[in-house]
């Protein structure tokens, strides 16, 4: 049986007349990568600060690890590590010192102290920032060095609001593997990201959101399962012009000189006659393969569906 | 709450505000008595008075220190955690510590910064007059509730806003409680009212710290 980790379940908040969430229902599986998406204003934030028990929904409820954000806050905040998507670190501090204070402030033993340290620093590669004060720090530093605080107690669940926000390539790339060796340690992962490319490449799960509603909720193949997503397909050959196979069906969406892009499904069996008819006809073949539509354009599609359908229903 | 305090610790001493918050009213103390004695002739022990014995000079001098050191005192409750705040970086503490145990360590760090500089600057009074006030147990007792008043005061006014400006309103409350500080008839029950009023403001910073951070 699948245990969560996060159940959301119909949260509502408004802020004066401003209605942030309504009826937002989802889960995070234990021991996954869940990412959120949404656009800005989507309701995001909301939701994270919900989560991790910094602010009341209106209505709803919300368990995280099998306690309620109502009832047990403090329970919870002890076992989550939170990255706001902004924050700022004192200035005056070595790295070590501000890891060692967080150490204090969740009554590590005293014992364990310099090994939490030193574990957070490995985890996060920041141990050449150790010594250094924090006023100098890159955003990718600034952003890794949260991230050290927000695991320096070994949290169960790390809910991150836009870690990616102002990384570099290297620095993402950096962050994707710590998100990775975080999963393969038992951690749940929760994040919010614009960086759809990233997300797609590391996330088990998505919760998609749309003017406060969770429109899907469920593992990556679900959603593109739910998006009816037709897979594009590439043919390329050396032969000019490329003639299209005789019972071909489908949308041409691109014709180039040495390849053509369409739209269809195409069984494996109709895949290798075509090669086949292909061949025959004296066309060098070099690829017929699945271009796999990229999250982002499922994202947009998403959302442009939801915004007909508003339409229609108005 | 230790570690709060040593976190506030760490940053003030790397900043060096808590050198200008604990010498600060010292220096003036001993500016005004300086200015004092160079203007109607120098000599040693210096004065505020010709007309006064050492003890009554020490006296006057004290009673001016004790409204230096709620100043400074407020600006000190104010200031320390002012980044914080302003950042919502306190959210990080308010993960690992409930939002009454961080307003209740940004009070007493603040105090015990108060107090500190209070004894400081009646150390300098005692080297500068060569007396202590008559009343010293009065004046110490004086200077904890007017390190708790200023220290609550200002931490509350920093949850309210962290605007700058807002640091005035916590120096008039402790302008209007000097003079009760003073008056033999109101200071016992200032004894009582000043921590109590403390408590308060405390709980009453720890729920605006947690409302600020949420926001």
């Amino acid at each position: 049986m699948t245990e969560h980790a996060i159940v959301a379940d119909g949260l509502l908040k408004r802020y004066g007349r401003v209605t942030a969430l309504r009826d937002t229902s989802f889960a995070v599986t234990k021991g996954t990568i869940t990412g959120f998406i949404g656009r800005n204003g989507a309701g995001k934030t909301t939701t994270l600060k919900i989560v991790s028990t910094l602010l009341d929904a209106d209505d709803g409820s919300c368990r995280v690890l099998g306690s309620d954000v109502r009832k047990e806050p403090y329970a919870i905040r002890a076992r989550i590590g939170f990255l706001p998507d902004a924050f700022e670190l004192p200035a005056t501090l070595t790295l070590r010192e501000y890891l060692g204070i967080f150490t204090e402030l969740y009554a590590i033993p005293r014992a364990d102290r310099a090994r939490r340290v030193e574990t957070s620093l490995q985890l996060t590669r920041t141990e050449e920032l150790a010594e250094r004060r924090l006023h100098a720090l890159s955003r990718g530093e600034e952003q890794r060095v949260g991230l050290a605080r927000a695991l320096i107690h070994n949290p169960d669940i790390l809910i991150l609001d836009e870690p990616a926000a102002g990384l570099d390539p290297h620095a993402r790339v950096e962050l994707k593997e710590l998100l990775r060796l975080l999963r393969e340690r038992g951690k749940t992962v929760f994040l919010s990201s614009h960086v759809l490319a990233d997300l797609e490449e590391i996330c088990d799960e998505l919760v998609v959101i749309k003017n406060g509603s969770v429109i899907f909720s469920g593992d990556i193949a679900g959603f593109r399962k739910q998006m009816h997503s037709t897979t594009r397909w590439r043919l390329s050959a050396v032969t000019r012009p490329i003639p299209l196979p005789s019972n071909f069906r489908g949308e041409v969406i691109e014709s180039g000189p040495t390849s053509i892009e369409f739209e269809g499904e195409l069984s494996p069996r109709e895949r290798a006659r075509w090669i086949a008819e292909l061949v025959a006809k004296g066309v060098d073949v070099c690829e017929l393969a699945p271009l796999r539509s990229t999250l982002e354009q499922e994202f947009a599609k998403a959302v442009e569906e939801e915004e007909e359908q508003e339409v229609a229903a108005s | 709450m230790i570690a709060v305090l040593h976190y506030a610790f760490l940053k003030s001493t790397h900043d060096r505000s808590l050198a200008v918050f604990v010498l600060g009213p010292s220096l003036v103390i001993a500016a005004s008595l300086l200015g004092a004695t160079i203007a109607e002739g120098f000599r040693y022990p210096f004065y505020v008075s010709r007309q006064m014995n050492p003890a009554q000079n020490a006296e006057m001098a004290a009673l001016v220190l004790t409204f230096f050191v709620m100043m400074f005192g407020t600006v000190a409750a104010f200031w320390t955690f002012r980044p914080e705040v302003v950042t919502k970086t306190i959210g990080s503490f308010l993960m690992a510590r409930r939002p009454l145990t961080v307003a209740l360590a940004q009070v007493m760090f603040a105090a015990a910064i108060t107090f500190s500089a209070w004894i400081a600057g009646m150390l300098t009074i005692a080297a500068l007059t060569s007396a202590l006030p008559l009343a010293i147990g009065w004046f110490a007792a004086g200077a904890a509730v007017a390190a708790l008043a200023a220290s609550s005061t200002g931490a509350l006014v920093l949850t309210i806003s962290p605007q700058p400006a807002m640091v005035l309103w916590a120096f008039l409350a402790c302008t209007a409680l000097l003079p009760l500080l003073v008056n033999p008839a109101v200071r016992p029950k200032l004894l009582y009212i000043v921590p109590v009023m403390s408590i308060l403001f405390t709980a009453v910073s720890a729920f605006l710290l947690e409302r600020r951070w949420a926001s």
